[in-house]
């Protein structure tokens, strides 16, 4: 899906972000997780999330290690990546390296996080000693509504915008290292403001479920391109709204409707060529979609689950409007290692 | 239709609170970017440049203005401006060859055969680097003085002995006086060589091509044929990969412009001589090498533009290959190879080609389909344009941009 401004990372990777194994085990009041999955782009096995917790009191906990910097609630995983993800990131898939500091309930909690490089997928902070990201996040139940909110603040992002998608072929370059931006690559150069919004409302005893997201993402500063460095602003929104309908224990569906914008703003001398070669000129797709996903879990078997998921997929960013179709298997399986 | 805010519509007044704030950020506007340029234009000098390429970089001694380009439109075609008077500028480089003559090597006022092929001028302010493989000419400015004073070869024969004989020629023309006067306003005596040389770098610096095809086709004002279609995927494609010497807006990879901060000036060997194994090319046409004396710098020249390259045969710095097709079967080779006679060698075995030059695998049609692509860079208005045209054939011309009569802009 061509949008301006973004640059997908791991566009053709079928496996990476869908598929993976974990390790997870709790010693008194410190737990730990590892996961890999395997990218088919880079064809080796790479470390998802690594953390280790530790719980000091009853209401503080940290983690240290490789997760995801969004302390807040998040749309439930469908077979392809929803437009929130892909417009932020590129992909479905955000790790960071850093520490999340957590106090609260379960109810009422309040995060605040820490991040090395990179920033965001796509973006990398230039001297990686730097702290790339700061999050903010709170969440807050009440009776069957849930709202979970998070600011996070990148305050040195640079990252490698896209390219014209038009149907002109461009001059390309196999450079992707941030140093090749102003010489072969153009790049967004400045900082980056993220705020996330999380509402979910399930009453209790009703099939039904309605949740919610918005993203709001803000980019100031420059574009550094070959043809000149000018001024930027991107304003990234987007919007996921989820029903559900829980028809019995094992089988569920959800309509899903998505919603993404992207508005961009460039000044400068040669303001148009260097947006031209950032690839934001032709920006006039307002990406929807609406889909419906049924979910349909087996029978527990050896402590082992399967989830069939089939979702239809109406994609307005496609030439013509289409129906997509997939088919997601997930399988868990888990053993405690450590009973008590 | 935007689905979700007709989605939010319907929901219970609880569920709009706790989403509305969400949804409200949630893509209800289009997407779009709007750009600002900042305006290259002054009072003095309207750039009219395409939207997809770049300002130009003046240097400050030198500032565009209408009436510097037109005085230089006249003593560029002006063969009075010649020591023996019988060649000008436009003799090498003719508006219908975009700027080209032609020859395989250009030849000077006193018959001087000059090694190299005449260059286009087209688009030459985007150049930072001058003539096939000189790394210090850096501006036009310093650069007219070889073919206005060389003496090996003699270009336009300028010497300091003749050279107030030769202003006493454009002092003679009553049309010089308003259009000296008036480009250079504040000397008191504006005829010299110094305000000469100025205002015919302002005329190159005007002569901005972009109306090819592909430019149109870029505007989507028309579609290139399958052909071109099929050359275009070609020469930008991992396949032909063209593009890394002639990738720019320019179709060259030397380009300097007012938003440059990293210029890079590269040459390249393409293999088209290898006179003794070692890859020596022909005395007097040794590229970087005759400047460096280093080794591998023999045989480098300047990838030039390809914009109107079909109107700028014969080929290469030397002129040696003449047509197009000759130019694409060599690169398809990854060298040329000559067989026989003083030149013979093997130019694809050259120990100095460039990393860049390389045998591909092009069939005779995909050839010619990047030949047409080639073609389809041709802006045929170049010719016709007035105001590049020689202000002495034809009162039309001679009026394109008239002089003004008093003041300034």
């Amino acid at each position: 899906m061509p949008l301006a401004g973004v640059a997908p990372l791991r566009q053709d990777d079928w496996l990476y972000g869908r598929s993976g194994f974990g390790l997870r085990s709790n010693w008194q009041a410190v737990d730990a997780e590892a996961s890999w999955a395997y990218s088919d782009q880079e064809q080796k096995l790479l470390a998802d999330h690594v953390r280790v917790g530790w719980q000091m009191q009853p209401q503080l906990r940290i983690d240290l290690g490789r997760m995801n910097p969004l302390p807040a609630q998040q749309p439930t995983a469908w077979p392809i990546a929803d437009l929130l993800m892909q417009g932020l990131l590129g992909d479905d898939h955000w790790h960071a390296d850093g520490a999340m500091l957590q106090s609260g309930t379960a109810t009422q909690r309040v995060r605040l996080g820490a991040f090395a490089a990179p920033a965001y997928a796509g973006g990398q902070s230039q001297d990686t000693s730097d702290i790339a990201l700061w999050s903010l996040g709170a969440n807050t139940t009440y009776a069957d509504v849930s709202l979970s909110a998070a600011v996070l603040h990148v305050p040195d992002l640079i990252r490698e915008s896209t390219r014209e998608t038009g149907d002109t072929p461009q001059p390309h370059t196999h450079d992707t290292e941030i140093s090749a931006c102003g010489r072969s690559l153009t790049c967004v150069d400045g900082n980056a403001n993220l705020l996330w919004l999380g509402s979910r409302w399930q009453p209790s005893g009703s099939p039904w479920s309605v949740a919610g997201y918005g993203l709001w993402r803000q980019e100031r500063g420059q574009l550094n391109g070959v043809n000149g460095l000018v001024e930027y602003q991107g304003d990234l929104y987007g919007g996921l709204l989820d029903l559900g309908y829980q028809w019995n224990d094992r089988l569920s569906s959800t309509l899903r409707a998505e919603s993404l914008s992207i508005q961009n703003q460039v000044k400068g001398l040669n303001a148009t060529v260097v947006a031209r070669d950032a690839g934001l000129l032709d920006n006039h797709v307002t990406p929807q979609r609406v889909g419906l996903l049924l979910s349909y879990q087996l029978p527990p078997r050896l402590a082992q689950q399967l989830t069939l998921n089939t979702a239809l997929i109406q994609d307005q960013t496609r030439p013509k409007s289409e129906l997509i179709g997939s088919i997601g298997f997930v399988w868990r399986a888990e053993r405690r290692l450590n009973q008590h | 239709m935007s689905f979700p805010c007709v989605i939010l519509a319907s929901m219970r007044p609880v569920t709009l609170l706790s989403l509305a704030g969400l949804l409200a950020l949630s893509g209800c506007g289009g997407s779009e970017t709007r750009v600002e340029d900042a305006n290259p234009n002054s009072t003095a000098w309207q750039w009219n440049l395409p939207e997809f390429f770049p300002v130009p970089r003046i240097p400050d001694s030198n500032p565009m203005t209408a009436d510097k380009v037109e005085l230089g439109r006249h003593l560029f075609y002006d063969r009075r401006l010649s020591g023996n008077g019988t060649q000008a500028c436009a003799s090498c480089h003719q508006p219908d060859k975009a700027f080209t003559d032609g020859r395989t090597v250009a030849i000077g006022s006193t018959g001087d055969q000059h090694p190299r092929n005449s260059q286009s001028l087209i688009n030459v302010v985007y150049s930072p680097t001058l003539t096939w493989a000189n790394p210090s000419l850096l501006s036009l400015e310093k650069q007219m003085e070889v073919p206005l004073f060389a003496d090996h070869p003699v270009e336009m024969g300028l010497t300091d002995a003749n050279l107030p004989q030769v202003i006493g020629r454009l002092q003679t023309d009553p049309i010089y006086a308003p259009l000296f006067q008036q480009a250079f306003p504040s000397d008191t005596q504006p005829f010299q060589i110094q305000n000469i040389i100025a205002a015919i770098a302002s005329f190159q610096r005007s002569l901005i091509s972009a109306n090819s095809k592909f430019d149109r086709m870029q505007r989507q004002e028309v579609q290139l044929s399958a052909s071109e279609k099929r050359g275009m995927d070609l020469f930008f494609g991992e396949k032909a990969e063209c593009f890394h010497c002639h990738g720019s807006f320019n179709f060259n990879n030397q380009v300097v412009h007012a938003g440059s901060r990293f210029v890079e000036t590269t040459f390249h060997n393409t293999g088209l001589y290898n006179l003794d194994g070692n890859g020596a090319y022909p005395v007097d046409n040794r590229g970087l090498f005759e400047l460096t004396e280093r080794l591998q710098d023999m045989g480098k020249f300047r990838a030039p533009s390809l914009r109107n390259v079909a109107l700028t045969a014969p080929y290469n710095h030397d002129g040696s290959v003449a047509t197009l097709e000759q130019v694409v079967a060599n690169y398809a080779a990854g060298g040329r190879l000559i067989t026989e006679g003083a030149f013979a060698g093997d130019g694809r075995t050259n120990p100095h080609l460039d990393d860049l030059i390389v045998k591909i695998d092009l069939s005779k049609a995909e050839q010619a389909d990047i030949v047409n692509f080639l073609k389809a860079l041709t802006d045929d208005t170049i010719a016709t344009n007035p105001r590049f045209a020689d202000p002495f054939s034809s009162p039309t011309a001679r009026s394109a941009v008239q002089p003004r009569t008093t003041g300034t802009p």
